[in-house]
């Protein structure tokens, strides 16, 4: 049997709506921590760099070398997660499209 | 729409952090650049921590692209569901974001929500953001008749 389109499918407008609101509360959580963590690396590396220019160079530091692969390595994953969020938004667009049309085709139908 | 505007608020905490992350690297690299005595070793270590930092900076950037291009988005998405001339006004900062994006990109494809039973497409150009900014028609009849509206009430 072929699986129905997503046309098809009667939605519930109050159902649509509540996905709409979790996905929008998951987006802003998942958010909120990719921030949270940019922060923090970027409040490190300025302590890093304020504490060795008043004891030492920072040429050759190997703990320097450590943090510039970490956040290498933190950004990339940040850059993953950022890409993967965005397609959940257009992905929230997209329902509250569907369902500001199911509205209008119902309210035309009255 | 309170998630709506909370995320758009928390998308503009990720972009000062990114902007954060993004001014403190450039503070290591300035005083490892500024540093003239060095051992060879030492030369060696810096340049595989400079290549790093910079990578971040390239990575960095490109979320602060995804960034702006999802909160243009969600913005444009309200506005238009809304039809609120507070926040026709409000958007006026993110068209110089779409600029920016313009720069990068030569466009965003942006698709409107259907509010009057019709379903319109956009690509916001740089001849689009001039025609938002200057409040010049737009090309879309369907939007020019909303922005007459907007301008006759207010």
């Amino acid at each position: 049997m072929i699986p129905r389109g997503f046309d098809d499918i009667q939605i519930d407008k109050a159902d649509v709506t509540k996905t709409i609101d979790h996905m929008l509360e998951a987006i802003m959580t998942e958010e909120k921590a990719l921030a949270e963590i940019l922060e923090s690396h970027a409040c490190h590396i300025q302590s890093y760099v304020e504490e060795s220019l008043h004891s030492s160079c920072l040429s050759g530091d190997s703990d320097l070398y450590m943090l510039s692969q970490s956040l290498k390595r933190i950004a990339d994953q940040i850059l993953l997660k950022e890409w993967l969020i965005l397609k959940k938004v257009e992905v929230v667009i997209q329902l509250k499209q569907k369902s500001l049309e199911t509205e209008g085709y119902h309210a035309n139908k009255e | 729409m309170g998630a709506q505007r909370n995320l758009s608020a928390v998308l503009s905490d990720l972009l000062i952090a990114a902007n954060h992350c993004s001014s403190s690297i450039h503070q290591v690299l300035n005083a490892l650049q500024s540093e003239t005595h060095m051992s060879e070793v030492q030369r060696h270590m810096n340049r595989k921590t400079t290549k790093y930092f910079i990578e971040a900076l390239d990575s960095l950037q490109e979320i602060r692209k995804l960034s702006l291009r999802k909160k243009s988005l969600y913005d444009l998405d309200g506005l238009l569901n809304l039809g609120n001339s507070e926040e026709y006004d409000s958007l006026q900062p993110v068209f110089s974001e779409f600029e920016h994006f313009d720069l990068h990109y030569g466009g965003i494809k942006i698709t409107t929500p259907s509010s009057e039973a019709c379903n319109y497409e956009y690509i916001v150009n740089r001849q689009l953001h001039h025609t938002y900014i200057n409040k010049s028609l737009p090309a879309s009849p369907w939007l020019s008749k909303r922005v007459k509206g907007r301008k006759e009430s207010g």
